[in-house]
């Protein structure tokens, strides 16, 4: 291809240059560009010591999480009981460690379920288009205009209270994110001139799409899994608060407010130290999909 | 009578977390009243990144200019704050600028007449009704059809061209004394650059400005340019007139470039294309010695053994940095 | 511009009479008949069932689905919600009353974190890197982060029981006594405001930043423009445009999180009337409110929507 033009023409002794301009791998870059700043690698910490809390929860609390006291209730912090004792007189730190468990179960339990349904709708309405397409698009736009919690409080409000209808309820509410998204990578899938071309020639379509999908949704994918873990957390607090959340006596630490919320005049760690970790844990989630999203494609600030 | 614009010893750095990038590592060159002036190399050679630094368009953080002279009319810029009043009491007014990309180098939610009145109002303290006149003279002037009615347009209503037009009536719109075209036909189409080119030629003649095309096509300053300034990695390695840079060219890097540049009343077997091989360097952890080396292909043991040769005069006003061993045609 | 408004209305309808057809198949799908609950709660279990058979004609429930809901949709459109099980009263009634309250509190919140979430958004793009913006965008960062009414709890705490300058909870209109209501709309207001404010001036920031490296910003500075010229002229209003694509998601939170933020501060509002009905089992309340809220935010979607063409030429002439 090349034409060696010229009397001393002589090969290119690349490989010598390339030792004076170094190639960075793009894994290299991404993780440079996650760990360079402070946040992001703060909120994976966050999320490594909460899932290694809500495992070793067992072992962590000094208190099992339901173990009352009437005798020593409303403990103020000491040093028996680190953060005190409820109404009930059961440990406040042993219930907000086992709390991290229902966080969690709720959390990935929501985010699985909407993300399946919400990719599967997706690919369905891209890949079919027309009619189809705009149908499950309006739906999802109908969707988007139900704040999540009055979402669950309307299944709450036929279902009751409980673990498994609260996963619907809050499901349902994150279904349409995934989708739209599914549904935007598609389209701009489809349109590529190669798929095009390689249609043409009567490659598989679906097989070849697939192809070109999957690291394309990926990233973007993955940064709304973990924002959206950090959001469907809060929702499940606010639940929880209401008391049609997970039911009574299972820790939790939206629940936890609630009840520290009579005593806030009297005992306020009670309330103050679940919305604490409340907090830390949605901050977690939070930094960390922001530090995944500037690390795997940046043009997605502001979009997510 | 000194030159209108004297850049000296031009360092513009680039802070990357992959290193410093000397993207203008010691360029000077000169521009006089009233001269057309090509300065040409492959994208990422630096030539943009000077044109920006001149007017300190480069936006810091990463960028950095470290080292250096601008003497503008018996002054030098960069004394002065990038953000500050004399800088922009001279861009626009004194220095203008086009840009490469005309599909978004134009505000997308101002109406044309806007964008383009707005300097006359702050360089020309123009009330707004003169500023319209004046810009629906100069959307004329730039051959811009209904230039009246288009001035409520938005640029999204123009295509390429047209807005190419656009930017050259904005940038001549307060009659500065240099033009700076950086890649102004790149992203068009080859017959509307042809008239794009002819348009600023006619207009620089007529407002009387220098006028400097950045590009990296050889051809498109070969008609225009009355002296050219050859980059390569951050530095110039060959200028002249225009005649010494075509018809005696001697950095091999000019050669390859003129081996690119298709020519009328050639037939196919009298000469073929030729690229330049290989890529252009990685611009971090640069060596010292000549950056083309591993492209030259007249590269020889002195080129190796000693860092990259400075400017040298060959005659008149051609200059050269390279380790020749005379004149060579291939 | 006309065609784009037209085509925009359309849409906002066709999302409304979605929004009514999920409100109506979330009751009748899902496990649980309308009709057990309410005679659940009214104690006539012991019913024949010839005579649930007439009450379920009597409420329309023996119909096909399609037709129930054309039913139903045809009683809203009347204003007829249905009757409250455990207040015994109309709830297009129950819903009137509440509703001013909720929507008072929530365009408040929207104003403010309007005003500043959008401010604070600019001012630290402007400052990028100073000590400023550092501290601003850690404070919207934790701000996002902050369960709304565990705030509220914090504030009344704070404010309202250790230094007493306000009132705990409740609320009175302030057509009634307008120095008192606002000094117990202040905390239920900011704690609703936060989120909003939060997120909104996240999104401004880097929206900013974004435009900042624009190639027309860098036009802009080669004309000779002053900051100040280049900031208000050439990049808010281009910054502005993808903050308010996510205006209507606001309005969507600000209604969310009253239903928590009413139950904190004892506000007879929307939020609180649903959360009650739903410890009473009186789901048509919840439905009603649900519906409602649903619609509303549509609608300022729409006007969202038509107020993007103002800002975006390239929507307008299309």
């Amino acid at each position: 291809m090349l034409e060696k033009t010229g009397r001393d023409a002589k090969p290119v002794d690349l490989a010598k240059w390339s030792e004076t301009a170094p190639r960075y791998s793009e894994t290299k870059r991404m993780i440079s560009v996650f760990a360079g700043r402070p946040l992001p690698v703060i909120g994976f910490v966050i999320i490594a010591l909460l899932i290694l809390v809500a495992i070793f929860a067992p072992f962590l609390a000094p208190y099992p999480p339901n173990q009352m006291d009437i005798i020593n209730k409303l403990q103020p912090p000491n040093t028996t009981h680190l953060l005190g004792t409820d109404s009930l007189g059961r440990d406040t730190l042993s219930r907000i460690i086992y709390g991290s468990r229902t966080s969690l179960i709720i959390g990935i339990s929501v985010i699985a379920i909407s993300s399946a349904v919400g990719i599967a709708l997706g690919l369905f309405a891209a890949y079919f288009g027309g009619v189809i397409y705009h149908v499950i698009m309006r739906f999802m736009d109908a969707l988007m205009a139900f704040p999540m919690l009055l979402l669950a409080l309307l299944v709450a409000s036929l279902l009751g209270a409980g673990m498994k209808n609260i996963i619907i309820a809050l499901g349902i509410g994150m279904i349409a994110a995934p989708c739209r998204l599914m549904c935007g990578v598609v389209l701009s899938v489809k349109q590529n001139d190669y798929v095009m071309s390689a249609r043409a020639m009567g490659m598989s379509n679906l097989r070849l799409m697939l192809q070109e999908i999957l690291p394309n949704a990926f990233p973007p994918l993955l940064v709304m899994i973990t924002i959206g873990l950090g959001a469907v957390i809060l929702a499940e607090a606010g639940l929880s608060f209401l008391g049609i959340g997970i039911t009574p006596p299972t820790a939790t630490w939206g629940g936890m407010v609630n009840d520290g919320y009579k005593f806030v005049m009297t005992s306020p760690v009670l309330a103050i130290s679940p919305g604490i970790a409340i907090m830390l844990v949605v901050f977690g989630f939070n930094m960390l999909g922001d530090g995944l999203r500037d690390a795997l494609d940046p043009k997605l600030r502001g979009v997510i | 009578m000194p030159p209108l614009l004297s850049v000296y010893n031009l360092k513009t750095y680039f802070h990357t977390y992959r290193g410093l990038v000397k993207a203008v590592d010691g360029v000077s060159f000169d521009i006089n009243e009233k001269e057309i002036v090509g300065v040409v190399g492959e994208s990422g050679c630096g030539k943009s990144v000077s044109m920006l630094s001149v007017l300190q368009l480069i936006s810091s953080p990463p960028g950095e200019i470290v080292d250096g002279k601008v003497i503008f009319e018996g002054q030098d810029l960069l004394q002065y704050q990038p953000k500050g009043e004399t800088m922009s009491s001279i861009r626009g007014a004194r220095i203008a600028m086009i840009f490469q990309e005309p599909m978004t180098s134009l505000n997308p939610v101002l109406t044309i007449g806007r964008q383009l009145t707005e300097g006359l109002e702050v360089h020309l303290s123009m009330n707004p009704q003169s500023a319209r006149e004046r810009v629906v003279e100069l959307l004329r002037l730039v051959g811009i059809p209904d230039a009246k009615g288009r001035l409520d347009a938005y640029p999204h209503q123009f295509s390429g061209g047209m807005r190419q037009r656009v930017m050259i009536a904005m940038a001549l719109s307060c009659n500065p004394r240099i033009l700076i075209a950086d890649e102004p036909t790149t992203a068009v189409d080859v017959t509307t650059q042809a008239q794009l080119l002819e348009l600023m030629q006619d207009m620089v003649v007529r407002f009387k400005t220098s006028l400097v095309i950045v590009t990296h096509n050889l051809g498109v300053v070969a008609r225009y340019a009355e002296r050219i300034y050859v980059m390569y990695s951050g530095r110039i390695v060959e200028s002249g007139l225009a005649d010494d840079i075509f018809l005696n060219p001697l950095h091999p890097y000019t050669i390859g470039l003129l081996k690119c540049v298709p020519q009328l009343g050639e037939t196919r077997k009298e000469r073929k294309l030729v690229p330049i091989q290989g890529l252009p360097p990685n611009l971090i952890n640069m060596p010292s010695s000549c950056a083309f080396l591993p492209r030259c292909d007249r590269a020889r043991d002195i080129c190796r053994q000693k860092p990259w040769p400075s400017l040298e005069l060959i005659e008149g006003q051609h200059y050269v940095a390279c380790f020749r061993d005379g004149p060579e045609t291939p | 511009m006309t065609s784009y408004i037209i085509r925009r209305i359309l849409m906002g309808v066709i999302i409304i009479f979605l929004v009514t057809v999920m409100v109506f198949l979330f009751i009748r799908l899902l496990p649980g008949d309308p009709l057990t609950i309410y005679l659940n709660k009214t104690d006539m279990q012991q019913l024949t069932e010839e005579q649930l058979f007439e009450l379920r004609v009597k409420f329309g429930l023996e119909k096909t689905l399609p037709a129930q809901y054309i039913d139903w949709l045809g009683g809203l459109f009347t204003g007829d919600f249905g009757r409250s099980i455990y207040y015994d009263i109309d709830v297009g009634l129950l819903v009137r009353e509440r509703l001013p309250v909720t929507l008072y509190l929530g365009a408040l919140a929207f104003i403010i974190s309007g005003v500043l979430g959008l401010s604070f958004g600019v001012i630290c793009a402007l400052r990028r890197g100073t000590w400023i913006d550092t501290l601003v965008t850690l404070l919207a960062n934790i701000g996002i982060t902050m369960p709304s009414f565990w705030v509220g709890i914090i504030l009344i705490y704070l404010l309202a029981v250790k230094a007493g300058w306000l009132p705990v909870s409740g609320f009175t209109s302030p057509f009634t006594d307008f120095w008192k209501s606002t000094r117990q709309i202040i905390m239920p207001v900011t704690c609703l405001a936060l989120f909003p404010i939060a997120s909104l001036t996240r999104l401004t920031r880097s929206s900013m930043l974004e435009v900042i490296q624009q190639d027309y910003i860098r036009t802009a500075w080669s004309k000779g423009l002053r900051e100040r010229l280049i900031i208000s002229r050439h990049t808010i209003k281009n910054a502005l445009i993808p903050v308010v694509t996510v205006i209507g998601l606001q309005v969507a939170f600000i209604f969310g999180g009253s239903v928590l933020i009413e139950t904190v501060f004892n506000i007879n509002g929307i939020g609180r009337l649903m959360t009650q009905a739903v410890q009473n089992q009186d789901y048509l309340i919840v439905q009603a409110g649900t519906l409602i809220i649903a619609i509303m935010v549509v609608l300022s979607n729409l006007t969202v929507d038509i107020s993007y063409g103002w800002l975006d030429p390239r929507i307008r002439y299309d």
